[in-house]
């Protein structure tokens, strides 16, 4: 049985639930698990003033019912998997390093910034800046998956440097804004100035793009053999809603930044 | 010991290790799919002359591939880590790249590695591009026909080269009938390549020669017009003899490929002209791997 950590007690502000993880949860009695501290409104408080922890502990760990203020969630997480049945506030799965985090409603800014690894799947809307750097960070996403069903807010794969993100919906401005490697897939429609200031990656857009940065040069129409590469990662995530590529779709390639040595690419699928 | 009026030697088939690698070759169909195995293992017949030994293994659907393309897989066998190596990418630079529509993937997991797109990402000139995808890192090479893919690395192996039988029939056309057909049957198995034109090799060797410079010289003994001349190992009635030779990822595999093609040959029996089945040694001084040919075919 997973361990399973219900809230109790609606806060006033913000909680910030940095070091609740199934890799140190998982060493600690239930008692234990009571008294760890976490910040609530400001405060550091211990567990059980907001939460009920009950099960065994494992690596397992399942939070009810979730809101929009429960930050940091999985933030440095490394193994096990975190199963929010509810939104989630800002930054979580923050420096995630492995493991998968489970959310199933949606979440706030930054949701898997600086992820090194493992998996955060969001199954409703993400807000700004996912998978993009912290604060005072240089890089964004550098490994592992974000996956997001709805739609994402601006920035979304800002300073991505590798890994995958996954954006099912519609998102907002600078989706790729100064991407440095990595795949950025979005199923939706995008704000403006996709890919500005990318130097290396894939932006892969589903739809044609609203209004693409004037450094970035038109490849022409071709098809790619790497996109049935990376179409066998997207099906993983999107079953059937992954795009159709054969190896002899004909794909329309954007080049560029060219302001920025220009190796990056974004490619238009329909 | 007979199979339907075959006589089995009994004696071994001495085999010895190597190093191996599998790459996956795709292409836009099957036809430029084998075209580039074909022209990578070329001329890859036997690490005497060629430095290594290769052969296509068997042809893959696109539902087999990375990419879902059509494909062939192919192995190459060395003596040792560096010739593989050397082989590996100098082939895959001059046969694979070169071929329109081609892509270059690992056939072989593990953590003994041999690049395989490290080196030749080069050829980009600095337009390559880096892809990881699921742990795995793919160049893309700008090339005139779009993108040469090639992953990062391959992984290699341990593995056995030099399996072999002989067949020994009343006429050429007699041996020839039955290796065709005891090629087209071991080409079913898994993890070996028949690395001689057709698989068959009419030039049998034995180790060292009269001459100095010379590491293996005509196997004399199995030469039909040296009969009278030379300590020979033919009856009178014995026109030709043909071997075929198996090198594979294992010992267990090359002894299945062996027994397959024994089989198919003896199925063709005396009376379509096959009268003995023998196999090439070296009175066990060169390789450790003995395939002993009653036990196999007991």
């Amino acid at each position: 049985m997973s361990m399973i950590l219900s809230q109790t007690r609606e806060q006033r502000g913000r909680i910030d639930l940095r070091g609740i993880i199934p890799e140190r949860l998982s060493e600690l009695d239930l008692s234990a698990i009571e008294q760890l501290p976490i910040t609530a409104d400001n405060q550091s408080v211990p567990l059980s003033e907001f939460f009920s922890v009950r099960g065994n502990p494992s690596d397992d760990l399942t939070i009810v019912p979730g809101n929009n203020r429960l930050d940091y969630i999985g933030c440095l997480m490394k193994t096990g998997t975190i199963t929010l049945l509810g939104d989630a506030g800002n930054h979580a799965g923050l420096e995630m390093q492995g493991g998968k985090l489970l959310i199933k409603g949606n979440s706030g800014d930054y949701t898997g910034s600086a992820i090194q690894g493992g998996e955060i799947i969001v199954q409703g809307d993400a807000g700004d800046s996912v998978g993009a750097p912290g604060a005072g960070m240089i890089r964004g996403q550098n490994g592992g998956a974000i996956h997001v069903k709805g739609r994402a807010g601006h920035r979304a794969g800002e300073c991505q440097r590798r890994g995958l993100l996954i954006i099912e919906g519609n998102v907002g401005d600078l989706a790729g804004y100064r991407m440095i490697a990595g795949t950025l897939y979005i199923g939706g429609s995008t704000g403006i100035h996709t890919g500005l200031g990318m130097r290396r990656g894939t932006i892969l857009l589903h739809q044609h793009a609203s209004i693409l940065p004037v450094t970035m040069n038109h490849s022409g129409s071709l098809p790619l053999t790497m996109l049935s590469l990376v179409n066998n990662l997207l099906r993983y995530y999107l079953t059937d809603n992954a795009p159709t590529i054969s190896p002899d779709h004909h794909v329309t390639r954007y080049v560029g930044d060219l302001a920025c040595g220009g190796m990056g690419e974004i490619i238009i699928l329909q | 010991m007979q199979i339907n009026g075959v006589i089995i030697d009994d004696t071994f088939a001495e085999a010895f290790g190597m190093r191996a690698t599998r790459i996956i070759v795709t292409a836009i169909n099957p036809g430029w799919a084998r075209q580039a195995g074909q022209t990578m293992t070329g001329f890859a017949t036997s690490v005497i002359g060629c430095g290594v030994e290769a052969g296509i293994e068997s042809s893959l659907d696109s539902d087999q591939t990375p990419d879902g393309r059509p494909g062939v897989s192919v192995l190459l066998f060395g003596m040792s880590t560096k010739d593989l190596a050397k082989a590996l990418e100098v082939r895959t630079g001059q046969c694979i790249l070169t071929c329109p529509t081609t892509a270059v993937y690992a056939g072989l997991e593990g953590s003994d590695r041999l690049p395989l797109g490290k080196n030749l990402r080069y050829f980009g000139d600095g337009y390559q591009i880096s892809k990881l995808l699921n742990n795995k890192r793919y160049w893309r090479i700008p090339v005139m026909d779009g993108e040469f893919i090639a992953e990062q690395d391959t992984g290699y192996c341990k593995a056995v080269g030099g399996g072999n039988f002989l067949v020994l029939a009343d006429d050429l056309p007699s041996a020839l009938s039955a290796c065709e057909k005891a090629v087209m049957a071991m080409r079913e198995i898994p993890n070996i390549v028949l690395p001689f034109p057709g698989g068959i090799v009419r030039s049998g060797s034995k180790v060292g020669s009269k001459y100095p410079r010379l590491v293996a010289s005509t196997n004399d003994a199995y030469c039909p017009t040296l009969r009278g001349l030379v300590k020979s190992k033919l009856d009178k009635q014995t026109g030709a003899v043909l071997e075929i030779v198996v090198n594979g990822l294992t010992a267990d595999d090359i002894a299945r490929a062996m027994r397959t093609g024994i089989d198919t040959v003896c199925r063709q029996g005396r009376d379509k002209g096959i009268r003995r089945i023998s196999a090439g040694n070296y009175g066990g001084k060169l390789g450790q791997f003995h395939f002993p040919l009653h036990e196999m075919m007991a």
